[in-house]
C-alpha cells in the first residue's frame, strides 16, 4: 500500500450524506426482508415462499428479477461504449455510477435466478455442464463472465480509494477489450433473454413472440440503459447533493429516444409481416397491456425528442420513467402474462416473492448509497482514459496540487 | 438399437387404469390423492407421484350421441424434445431408442423444461427442499433390458402398444385405413411438434379430448437454433465493427482533439 498521495488519488470524502436516513433504513428492512425470504426457501422449500405450481413453473423471480433485471442493467455497456469505444468523452461523468448500477443490477439478478432455482448450489453447473443447443446456457454463462467484466470495469474505484497505483494502471491497460468484451458478452445474453421465448411460439400470446424477439430485447434493453442512467442520476442528485449535468442527461435522452423509434418500427414492422397484429383488440386484457406498454413507449419517445423536454430535469425524468415502466411490463408480459393462454390456472405472486423481488432492489440501493459514500463514484477522473490522454489528465491535476 | 414408439388407440381403452397401476408399481410411486370431479378422472392431473393417468372425456358428437372416451395421457418423448434442447446443463437426454429420460446428477432446477415442453408435462417437486423433474420415463430400463414398458404390458384390450417406431405407426395408419368410419383421419403424435414417439388414433376428434391441435409441426428447437447458430457471427461483426470504431474516432480525435469536449447540444 502506498499512504503518499499519488497522480491517481484525488479523492476525498466529498458526501457528508448520512448513511442511515428513514428511507435508508426502509430499504435496509426490505433487504433484510428479502434475506429472510431466501432463508425460508432453504430451510421449508420452495412451496413455503413461492406460488409456483407445475402449471407456472416460473413465476415473478424469473420475469422480473432476471429478464427485467438485466435489462434495467443495461445502462453498464451504453454508456461504456458511448465513452470508450465512441471516445463522446464529455460523457465521462456518468460513467462510473451507470457501470456501478449494472454491476449491482446483475449482482441482484444472479442472487434472484440463484434463489429462484430448486437446486441452488448447482447455479454454478452451466460453467461446465455445457449444451450449446440452450439459450439458457448462453445466459448463464454469459451474465456470469459479464459480472465479472463489469466487476473490473468499477474496479478502478476500489484501486483509486485504497491508492493501488499498479492495479489502476493495469485495469487502464485491459480497459478498452475489456469494454468491447462487455458490449458483446451484453448484446449476446440481453438477446437470448429474449430467444428462452423463442421455442414457445404456440403457448404465449402472439402480440409478444416474434421470430426477432432476441434483437427486440437487445434494442430496447439499450433505451432502458440509458433512461436508468437518467433516473438513477436524477435521484443521486437529490439524496447526494450533486450538481445535474443536463445537458449530459439530455443527450442520452435523445439516443433514447431514437432507440426507441428505431424499436417500435423494427417491433411494428415485424407484427405486421407476420400479422400478428390481427390478435390486437382492446376488448381482453393483452390488448390493454399492449396499448399501455406502446403507448408509454411512444409517449416517452416523443417527449424525449423535444428539445424543451430535454432540457428540464423533472420532464427528462418523467419521460425516463415512462420508459422503465414500458420496458419492464414488457418483459413481465413477455415472460409470464402472455403464456396465460396456454394456462389452466391463475398464477398470483405471494408476498413473500414480491418482498424478495423488491427487497434486492432496496439492497441494491441500500449498497448504492454506502458505495456513494465511501468509493469515489461521483469523482471519477481520468477513469479509464489511455496513454497521453490519462497522462496529460493526471499531470495538470497533479500541477494544481502541487501549486 | 431401432427407435420405439407407443400407439394408443383411444377406441380400445375400456378406462380400467391398469396402465396407471402398473406404471405406479413399476417405480414404486406414492399413491396421490383423490378427488371427487365433473368426470371420474383420478387422480385429477399428472404429478410427482403420476407419471401417467386416464383422463375420462365425455363427448356428443355431431349426430346427438353420447361417447365416453378414456384417454391415457403422459411424455410424448418427442424425436427432437423440447426440453433436452433448452436444458442449460444438458440434465435432459434422448437416449437413442427413444425414451426421454433425466440426470438427477446435473439438474440445477431452472424449471425450463417444464416451462417450454410444447405439451406441458415435466412436472416439479415444489414442497422438495431438494425437488426432481418427474414424468414419463417410458421406462427406459425395461426397455433397455428387451422388454415393454409396464403400461402397454398391463394392458388388457392391447390399447396401448409397444413396438418399433415405424411400425407403430404404419398400424396406426393400417387401421385408420382400414376402418375409416370408426377413426377420424388422424395420428395425433406423428407430426406435432415435428415427430414424437407417442401416437393416438381416436374415433373422436382430439380437440374435444383435451389434446392441444396447436402445437405446430415443425421440431420446435430449431426456432432456438436458428438464432443460435448466428451468435458467433453477430458477436465477432460487433467485436470488429467496436474495435474499428474505437480506432476510427481515436484517429478522429486526434485531428480534432477540441470538438468533443466543446461539443455542446
Amino acid at each position: 500500500m502506498n499512504n503518499k498521495p499519488s497522480l491517481y488519488t484525488r479523492w476525498a470524502p466529498s458526501s457528508d450524506t448520512p448513511l442511515f436516513t428513514p428511507w435508508s433504513v426502509l430499504l435496509l428492512l426490505l433487504a433484510i426482508g428479502a434475506l429472510a425470504v431466501a432463508a425460508g426457501k432453504f430451510i421449508f422449500g420452495m412451496h413455503a415462499v413461492d406460488n409456483l405450481s407445475n402449471d407456472w413453473p416460473w413465476g415473478i423471480w424469473v420475469s422480473f428479477n432476471v429478464m427485467a433485471g438485466v435489462a434495467l442493467s443495461a445502462g453498464g455497456f451504453v454508456t461504456a461504449g458511448i465513452v470508450y469505444i465512441f471516445r463522446i468523452k464529455r460523457y465521462w461523468p456518468v460513467i462510473r455510477p451507470a457501470v456501478f448500477t449494472a454491476f449491482i443490477g446483475y449482482v441482484i439478478a444472479g442472487a434472484g435466478i440463484a434463489i429462484d432455482i430448486g437446486r441452488t448450489p448447482r447455479i454454478v453447473h452451466p460453467l461446465w455442464m455445457w449444451q450449446p443447443e440452450s439459450v439458457m446456457f448462453e445466459v448463464a454463462v454469459c451474465m456470469t463472465i459479464y459480472t465479472t467484466v463489469l466487476f473490473f470495469e468499477f474496479s478502478p474505484l476500489i484501486a483509486e480509494r485504497f491508492r493501488l497505483r499498479r492495479t489502476l494502471k493495469f485495469l487502464h491497460a485491459i480497459m478498452i477489450p475489456l469494454i468491447i468484451l462487455g458490449i458483446t458478452l451484453s448484446f449476446m445474453h440481453q438477446s437470448s433473454l429474449g430467444a428462452v421465448h423463442l421455442i414457445m411460439p404456440h403457448l404465449m400470446y402472439p402480440l409478444w413472440y416474434s421470430e426477432w424477439m432476441g434483437h427486440m430485447f437487445f434494442v430496447s434493453a439499450m433505451a432502458l440503459g440509458l433512461c436508468v442512467v437518467i433516473i438513477e442520476s436524477t435521484i443521486s442528485s437529490k439524496i447526494f447533493k450533486k450538481g445535474l449535468r443536463i445537458d449530459l442527461l439530455g443527450g442520452l435522452g435523445k439516443a433514447a429516444a431514437w432507440i426507441l423509434l428505431a424499436y417500435l418500427l423494427f417491433r411494428f414492422w415485424d407484427l405486421n409481416t407476420t400479422g400478428r397484429l390481427d390478435s390486437f383488440t382492446l376488448d381482453n386484457t393483452f390488448g390493454w397491456l399492449f396499448t399501455v406498454e406502446i403507448g408509454l413507449m411512444t409517449l416517452a419517445m416523443i417527449l424525449l425528442f423535444i428539445k424543451g423536454v430535454r432540457r428540464s430535469a423533472g420532464w427528462l425524468f418523467t419521460a425516463s420513467m415512462f420508459v422503465l415502466i414500458a420496458v419492464v411490463l414488457n418483459r413481465l408480459t413477455t415472460d409470464l402474462i402472455a403464456m396465460a393462454p396456454s394456462r389452466t390456472t391463475a398464477y398470483v405472486p405471494a408476498w413473500t416473492e414480491l418482498l424478495f423481488s423488491i427487497g434486492l432492489v432496496a439492497g441494491a440501493m441500500f449498497v448504492f448509497r454506502v458505495v456513494a459514500k465511501y468509493l469515489p463514484l461521483f469523482e471519477g477522473r481520468g477513469y479509464g482514459l489511455s496513454g497521453e490522454e490519462e497522462k496529460a489528465s493526471f499531470s495538470s491535476t497533479a500541477e494544481t496540487e502541487t501549486a | 438399437m431401432v427407435e420405439v414408439a407407443v400407439l394408443v388407440d383411444i377406441t380400445r381403452c375400456i378406462g380400467c387404469r391398469a396402465c396407471q397401476m402398473s406404471c405406479k408399481q413399476w417405480w414404486r410411486l406414492e399413491p396421490s390423492e383423490t378427488s371427487f370431479s365433473p368426470t371420474i378422472t383420478n387422480p385429477p392431473k399428472r404429478d410427482e407421484h403420476t407419471y401417467l393417468n386416464v383422463e375420462y372425456h365425455e363427448v356428443i358428437g355431431d349426430d346427438g350421441r353420447l361417447s365416453w372416451n378414456f384417454v391415457h395421457k403422459r411424455c410424448f418423448h418427442c424425436v427432437d424434445p423440447v426440453c433436452v434442447s433448452v436444458c442449460p446443463v444438458a440434465a435432459m437426454r434422448k437416449t437413442p431408442d427413444g425414451p426421454v429420460v433425466w440426470d438427477e446428477a446435473r439438474c440445477m432446477g431452472c424449471r425450463y423444461c417444464a416451462q417450454a415442453c410444447p405439451f406441458r408435462i415435466p412436472n416439479y417437486q415444489f414442497h422438495s427442499l431438494w425437488p426432481e423433474v418427474s414424468k414419463c420415463w417410458f421406462c427406459w430400463d425395461r426397455i433397455a433390458e428387451g422388454l415393454q414398458p409396464a403400461c402397454s404390458k398391463a394392458c388388457p384390450p392391447k390399447a396401448i402398444e409397444f413396438g418399433e417406431r415405424e411400425a407403430v405407426l404404419a398400424e396406426a395408419h393400417r387401421r385408420i385405413e382400414e376402418f375409416p368410419e370408426k377413426y377420424v383421419d388422424y395420428v395425433y403424435g406423428e407430426k406435432e411438434a415435428g415427430g414424437t414417439s407417442l401416437f393416438y388414433i381416436s374415433g373422436v376428434p382430439f380437440e374435444q379430448l383435451g389434446f392441444n391441435m396447436a402445437v405446430p409441426h415443425e421440431p420446435l428447437p430449431e426456432l432456438t437454433w436458428e438464432f443460435l447458430s448466428k451468435i458467433p457471427f453477430e458477436a465477432a461483426a460487433i467485436i470488429g465493427s467496436m474495435t474499428a470504431i474505437w480506432y476510427i474516432r481515436g484517429r478522429a480525435l486526434q485531428d480534432l482533439p477540441e470538438k468533443d469536449e466543446a461539443g455542446h447540444e
